[in-house]
């Protein structure tokens, strides 16, 4: 018994706050409840805590805060309590309005983690700094939209800085909604060097916000081909699917 | 076990030597559930579903790309209907070929899947587990009989209850299709029940044994609707006995035309609004998804595919790592071992954390890794003709040994041959492919020092003497029009051509066929199979299943102009005789 004892001591904690970053891009979240992020840990991992289903949340949450690190943090919703990407209660509504534009106000409130008392505050504050814009339906039901000056200003700092951003915005301007973007298409819309592009799609791929795909190489030109993307071990990639968060 | 000895069991059974599941019926490699997990929940909720309202219209879609386990996840559909108490039934369904014939291909192949064998008997087929429950319910009995075969008093009896139930519940229900299904009880009468659920002409013998009409006195237009009405009934039937039929389309990159993409539209859309109890699933790639298919479907189709769209994704570090643990573990001798032995679990964890790799993919890493740490040298490189001749060669012994799956097709076979006649040593361009009625292939030949001379080729595998005595008439028409052309009538041995006094008008055609110079070629089971085989290696090649070591040892796709290298170099002449029989036929000089 002692012996078992030391050797899990002797063991490193494992790098959770890295293993839900992971899950939360695989799912496409920005955060999931307590007991599902639990679920998705790995049995090694949940060994290693001692987390088991029987516990409660809060202890659950006691064991697994501490872990948590820099990137991560726990949001108490109305129901539930959640863990997910560290945001401020400002960029959680400004990120779904974004994503889903003329979404109720009602409907913005149910899906984020928030209680409603902190949930009414920041909207309140986006809607008087104008950040977010409210226009009402034929049936006089409210819809949220992010001002023009909003979308702008996201567009600017994706161009200046933020190159995940941005080649994450020329996957949606390009895809349309499609998840299969090929690669070439995106080099063509960001004024690039190779090395740069090549960079931010590796730093993509290491942390799973992004999928390669190979492809029909028959049906493509000599230039399409060279603009796609080969790894280091020369296989050729010619789509790409986003399927974690910028 | 020590570790040389079982180093050793590796070098004899190397579990990453193939990436490519082919046919979810004969799928032999392990799962590994957290795989596209979410995907297969997806499905299988929509499966039980379609289970709870067998009228609920809905289809599935799953995009993946190359590798990604599209035929893999099916194979898991089966697996789990195999495991569940209320089983759902399945159908694999390759591409399509003759759009004319959508719906009895649909019917053929559905009712080809459904007499599959699931176990090791062959009595055991998901049809026979449907007709066992309506004699269930027919017989009031408690217990499913062991033998499905009853006496002739009982049968009548039964008969009478069933048709009586099942025309109160389903009043569309066909009462020709209930009547044969039935008669499936009846040991002598079961062949024939097959071929005419599978919309086979039957001869007269067997037409009155079942007392159903003749079908050659129908047309085309009426052949479509019975097969229709068919599949309907079916639909009734699996909704009453709740195993709603899961129908997945793959390898849809093979359709070419526009009119082979509509067809399939036509499939789903029926099978969606139509049938009950039948769910359909398309599987693409995700780009020809986006960038080519959808915009040619009607776009009630595909948005009826979409509603349920799944995308496959590519596997986190620790689906690699369980990827190759299953796999070792599947190697005989290595159950009890350590789990991922030989390979260093840090080390490969670090191979696989450099992104999401495809199964495919990780499996061909894993292959690399293996071979190194058996201290064998790289694979020498395989050429794609050889790659092709082995792929070739596998795929004709899966037909030879289930040939009953790979029935007559007269679009397979005008495929097989179309390759050949373009891309063998004739190097012809088919002038006519299939848009006549009977025509298969036209196309004009050139012997040297000869002039030009035209050709045809008809494929027939109709069972109707009158439907076989018109093909036969348009073949010497053609004589007739060309003295100097040349006719070649082709069919599959399996579709007899009963020699006289029986067939005596079209025995009388045929001879006369020959004596214009027409040729006859009658494919016997090896050679057909040869040609099934191309055609659905053909299929393979397009959906880039088939690879080879690429630049620094990484796989690539064979490519078409190498398919049909090996189509010049191998496929014809004596390396593999695949067509030896229209060789000699066009060898010979006509009258």
């Amino acid at each position: 018994m002692h012996t078992r004892v030391l050797i899990m001591a002797q063991q490193p904690l494992p790098e959770i706050e890295k293993d839900i970053i992971r899950v939360l891009h695989q799912r496409g979240k920005d955060y999931l409840t307590v007991r599902q992020i639990i679920a998705s840990l790995s049995t090694r991992v949940r060994q290693q805590l001692s987390l088991t289903t029987r516990h409660t949340t809060a202890d659950l949450l006691k064991k697994i805060t501490p872990l948590l690190g820099e990137r991560l943090q726990v949001y108490r919703g109305p129901t539930s309590t959640y863990i997910g990407q560290r945001r401020s209660p400002a960029d959680l509504i400004l990120h779904r309005v974004q994503q889903r534009p003329g979404i109720s106000p009602k409907q913005l409130g149910m899906g984020l983690p928030l209680s409603k008392h902190n949930y009414l505050t920041a909207l309140n504050a986006l809607l008087g700094t104008g950040t977010v814009i409210c226009t009402f339906k034929d049936n006089h039901m409210p819809m949220l939209h992010l001002s023009s000056n909003t979308l702008a200003k996201d567009r600017v700092q994706a161009s200046e800085g933020d190159d995940r951003s941005a080649l994450h915005a020329a996957y949606q301007a390009i895809g349309q909604g499609r998840s299969f973007v090929r690669i070439h298409r995106l080099r063509d819309a960001l004024p690039w060097p190779r090395a740069r592009f090549e960079r931010v799609l590796r730093e993509l791929l290491a942390d799973y916000t992004v999928e390669l795909h190979g492809g029909d190489p028959s049906v493509m030109t000599e230039a399409e081909l060279r603009d796609s993307f080969s790894d280091a071990d020369g296989m050729l990639y010619i789509a790409l699917s986003w399927r974690g968060q910028t | 076990m020590d570790p040389d000895a079982r180093l050793d069991l590796f070098r004899r059974h190397n579990p990453f030597t193939s990436s490519s599941v082919g046919d979810p019926w004969e799928a032999t490699y392990p799962d590994v559930p957290s795989i596209n997990e979410q995907a297969f929940r997806g499905l299988w909720q929509l499966i039980e579903q379609k289970t709870r309202s067998p009228a609920l219209n809905c289809a599935g879609l799953i995009l993946g790309e190359v590798g990604s386990g599209k035929t893999h996840l099916l194979g898991r559909i089966l697996t789990q209907s195999k495991q569940t108490r209320f089983p759902c039934a399945f159908a694999y369904i390759q591409p399509l070929e003759d759009p004319e014939q959508t719906y009895r291909y649909l019917l053929r192949e559905v009712m080809v899947n459904l007499f599959h064998p699931m176990e090791a008997s062959p009595q055991a087929t998901q049809f026979r587990r449907l007709v066992t429950k309506v004699f269930l319910e027919g017989s009031h009995a408690r217990q499913i009989p062991s033998r499905l075969a009853v006496t002739p008093s009982t049968f009548a009896a039964i008969q009478q209850r069933v048709m009586r139930l099942l025309s109160t519940a389903y009043p569309a229900i066909s009462r020709r299709f209930v009547h044969v299904v039935l008669q499936y009880a009846v040991l002598e009468r079961r062949t024939a029940v097959m071929h005419w659920l599978t919309g086979q002409v039957l001869d007269d013998a067997d037409a009155a044994l079942l007392q159903v009409p003749d079908r050659a006195q129908l047309s085309a237009a009426s052949l479509e609707e019975e097969a229709r009405h068919l599949l309907t009934s079916l639909g009734f039937l699996l909704t009453r006995y709740r195993q709603p039929l899961v129908i997945c389309f793959d390898r849809l990159e093979n359709l070419e035309t526009d009119e082979q993409v509509h067809a399939l539209g036509k499939m789903v859309e029926f099978l969606v609004d139509k049938a009950q109890a039948m769910l359909p699933m398309a599987c693409f790639r995700g780009m020809q998804w986006e960038e080519k298919f959808r915009h040619k479907l009607n776009q009630h189709v595909s948005s009826r595919l979409e509603t349920n769209k799944f995308e496959l994704r590519g596997c986190a570090p620790e689906q690699a790592l369980a990827i190759v643990r299953s796999r070792l573990a599947a190697v005989p001798g290595n159950q009890s071992a350590d789990t991922l032995f030989p390979f260093d679990p840090e080390e490969l964890l670090k191979t696989f954390h450099l992104g999401l790799y495809s199964p495919r993919r990780v499996i061909t890493l894993a292959n690399q890794r293996l071979r190194q740490l058996l201290d064998e040298e790289p694979l020498p490189p395989v050429s794609p003709a050889q790659k092709l001749h082995e792929t070739f060669a596998s795929q004709y012994q899966a037909i030879v040994r289930d040939f009953e799956r790979y029935q007559p097709d007269r679009g397979r076979l005008r495929r097989a041959l179309e390759l050949y006649i373009r891309y063998g040593p004739l190097k012809c361009v088919p002038t006519e492919s299939g848009q006549e009625k009977y025509i298969d292939v036209a196309t004009t030949m050139r012997r040297a020092r000869g002039p030009a001379v035209p050709v045809i080729f008809l494929i027939d595998v109709e069972q109707h003497h009158a439907a076989v005595g018109a093909c036969l008439s348009r073949a010497l028409a053609f004589l007739e029009d060309e003295p100097a052309g040349r006719a070649v009538y082709i069919r599959d041995a399996r579709c007899p051509f009963p020699p006289p006094p029986t067939w005596e008008a079209t025995n009388k055609k045929l001879q006369l066929f020959k004596e214009y110079g027409g040729r006859v070629v009658f494919l016997d089971a090896e050679q057909a199979a040869r040609w099934y085989a191309l055609a659905l290696l053909s299929y393979a090649v397009k959906e880039q299943d088939i690879a080879v070591a690429g630049p620094n040892n990484t796989p690539r796709p064979v490519t078409f102009e190498e398919f049909t290298a090996f189509i010049e170099q191998e496929i014809s002449g004596q390396k593999t005789p695949t067509f030896q029989d229209i060789e000699e036929a066009l060898a010979t000089t006509p009258r």
